[in-house]
């Protein structure tokens, strides 16, 4: 079996010679869902050369449609020679098979303001309620936590936010396990402070309001205003974080940013809280080396061709971490950034414009969670891993005002 | 039983081969008990075993056995404590010897008797009746030379050799590395058999998880001439060897997190 892909337009077209049986349905699927990870998701099969279609070739016919079908995508053969017409109708397939190709529905068929002149692979989104953030920065890192600081916080839909919090605040002050977390439309994802363990999730339900308890966050409540779909840059090469949240600067004029990335993963560079912050001694404050007991750092960029869900702020003119200084970002990106991370397995998302609810609603709903990292730019001279960089996915995001006083 | 103090070594102190062998290795095995100990390649835990047989004096710490503190007793002395197997089927029994003779000398062990080849008769039927155990068919060569035995028999004469005077401590460094997968699961059961009938304290030095998870009652991992995780009681029942892989993972992350990581998160982590 040889298959010839060549793109027309927003078409696949997939020459296929040989024989559909067996011994090659497997190499027949995966290349057919590595085009559809590509983000081609309108597929023509031009099936003038198959020769032969066993039951073993229709359940792989059947897995791509599968797909393309969760996808809003569309798989069509033509040309196919008799032999092939006949099994196909007979199995109850004939719809895949047509003499003249459908052309893609305009995926973006939404009802936005052109005249706004966005990028292409940009959608301005309705918005009534627009995005406001506020902080809770009692915690100064690596100091005494004074449990007068801790936050109660609700994340009904329509909120968002990251920081390190709780789930339970019974028990004793001490005894609280205080991790890494992040909050999209409703969802909480936590994980507990210790090396090995996999994040825990709060689902938002009918009458359910997950709620944390928190020592540090971030916490913005309102709409989206804008989504940005990405794909490898010109050269093949992966986006990076910074590179993608600066496109959004440019697509809005605001000086912070609210954001949700849902993306293919190239690799990750984080760290995440392996021991909870309440166990800070003021006798033993952790400096240095001793970071080591508190933090676990990646190591190596990690996680590649799995899915992120990130949830970030980002400011192109303040240290987002410090209201009281006007210093500009330190980073070599220019940019002020507080992201954390969710792994998810990889499931393609659809092309163009797509809900952020019901996508995160898809991966909340899916196989659990691997992981969650707080993104650091790893920017050592020499050996430093770089930033966090992405295939291929979506970006939804806000401008947000700087919050005027604390709390 | 065994109590280690803060024992430390370093080779060639001072000079750029400089290498901290053990820093400060604090360590109780309790009587009976049969400890595994893994790490990777140049963690010390050959230098740890050499350490308790008196190979040579830490430079810092003290060992006791039973309370007594051994720290500055020779090799020699220590012998008629403990027994030890090592890699090397090859070292440990004199070839040229024939397998009686070779279990005599092992039974005058710490004696200072003068040694004699003679074995009596008796001897020679008690011998038989051990080398049974063995389930090898050696109790009828045991006029053979060692030599002429495959690497997986003399490491289990070897082994029987070594428990026979029921030495207080069995140490085994690799013992069953240099063989066959199919001999080296024999002697590794061999030794567990042993062990238990023989209620020997044993600590044992594996590159085998398999063998780490399966044989012993402790398993400690060491890295970098330090105890970096100790598995024992209910945590040692539940490990498998995924578990044990994590944790050189955890270990080995952790080693890449140094100074100038550190810093990186003290700036980034907030
Ligand atoms: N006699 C010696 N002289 C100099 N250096 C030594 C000596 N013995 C051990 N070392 C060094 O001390 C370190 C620890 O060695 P050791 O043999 O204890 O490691 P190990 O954990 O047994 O490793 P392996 O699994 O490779 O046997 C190594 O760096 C080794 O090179
Ligand atoms: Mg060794």
């Amino acid at each position: 079996m040889e298959l010839i892909a060549i793109k027309k337009g927003k078409i696949l077209h997939v020459q296929a010679v040989g024989r559909l049986d067996a011994s090659w349905s497997d190499y027949f699927t995966d290349t057919f869902l590595g085009y559809i990870r590509n983000g081609d998701h309108q597929l023509v099969i031009n099936a003038a050369e198959i020769h032969f279609l066993s039951s073993a070739g229709i359940r792989s016919l059947v897995r791509i449609h599968k797909e393309l079908m969760k996808l809003k995508g569309r798989l069509q053969i033509i040309n196919a020679n008799e032999f092939v017409i006949s099994t196909l109708q007979m199995t109850g397939f004939g719809m895949w098979l047509t003499t003249s190709v459908i052309q893609a529905d305009d995926e973006s068929s939404h009802e936005i303001d052109k005249a706004e002149k966005l990028p292409e692979n940009c959608y301005a989104l309705p918005v009534t309620k627009p995005m406001t953030l506020k902080k809770n920065e009692n915690w100064v890192p690596w100091k005494k936590i004074d449990p007068e600081h801790i936050t109660h916080l609700h994340f009904p839909s329509g909120t968002f936010g990251l920081g390190i919090g709780s789930p339970v605040s019974t028990e004793a002050f001490e005894n609280l396990l205080f991790g890494d977390y992040l909050a999209v439309c409703g969802n909480v994802v936590y994980q507990r402070p210790e090396e090995k363990s996999k994040p825990d999730y709060l689902l938002k339900l009918e009458n359910f309001v997950p709620d944390l308890y928190a020592i540090q966050s971030l916490y913005a409540e309102g709409e989206m205003s804008h989504l940005l779909r990405f794909t490898p840059n010109e050269d093949g090469t992966p986006v990076r974080l910074s590179g993608l949240v600066k496109q959004t600067f440019s697509v809005i004029s605001a000086s912070q940013i609210v954001f949700v990335i849902l993306a293919e993963i190239d690799g990750l560079v984080g760290a995440h809280l392996i021991q909870s912050p309440t166990k800070i001694e003021e006798s033993e404050l952790p400096t240095g080396l001793k970071m080591r007991d508190w933090l676990s750092f990646s190591g190596e960029r990690i996680h590649a061709k799995e899915q992120a869900l990130v949830v970030g702020i980002a400011s192109n003119s303040f240290n987002i971490n410090d209201s009281t200084s006007n210093q500009s970002p330190s980073s070599m990106s220019g940019l002020s950034l507080h992201a954390h991370t969710a792994v998810f397995p990889y499931q393609p998302l659809q092309n163009g414009q797509i809900n952020l609810e019901e996508q995160v609603q898809k991966f909340l709903n899916g196989p659990p969670p691997k992981a969650l990292l707080h993104l650091i730019e790893d920017n050592r001279p020499g050996n430093g891993l770089g930033e966090s960089s992405f295939i291929r996915g979506a970006i939804w995001f806000a401008p947000v005002k700087p919050e005027e006083a604390k709390q | 039983m065994l109590e280690i103090s803060g024992i430390s070594k370093t080779f060639f102190p001072q000079t750029v081969n400089e290498v901290k062998a053990l820093r400060q290795v604090d360590l109780r095995i309790e009587e009976g008990s049969f400890t595994a100990i893994i790490g990777t390649n140049g963690s010390g835990k050959s230098t740890l075993l050499n350490a308790i047989a008196g190979t040579f004096i830490p430079d810092d710490g003290i060992i006791r056995v039973d309370g007594k503190n051994i720290t500055e007793w020779s090799e020699y002395k220590r012998a008629q404590l403990i027994g030890r197997v090592f890699q090397n089927p090859f070292a440990g029994t004199a070839a040229d010897m024939s397998i009686a003779e070779n279990i005599v000398m092992a039974m005058r062990r710490g004696q200072s008797r003068p040694l004699t080849r003679a074995v009596t008769q008796k001897a020679k039927s008690e011998i038989a009746d051990r080398v049974r155990m063995l389930n090898m068919g050696l109790e009828d060569r045991l006029d053979n030379a060692i030599g002429t035995l495959s690497g997986g028999q003399r490491q289990a004469l070897t082994l029987l050799m070594a428990t026979w005077l029921k030495p207080k401590l069995l140490l085994l460094d690799e013992h069953t590395a240099a063989l066959d997968p199919k001999s080296a699961a024999k002697v590794a059961e061999l030794t567990k058999q042993i062990i238990e009938s023989e209620r020997l304290t044993a600590m044992m030095v594996t590159h085998s998880m398999q063998q780490a998870v399966d044989l012993p009652d402790r398993i400690v991992m060491m890295h970098r001439g330090q105890i970096v995780e100790d598995y024992q009681k209910e945590n040692k029942k539940r490990v498998r060897i995924p578990d044990l892989l994590d944790t050189f993972d955890r270990v080995q992350k952790r080693e890449l997190f140094d100074e100038t990581v550190a810093a990186l998160l003290t700036e980034q982590y907030f």
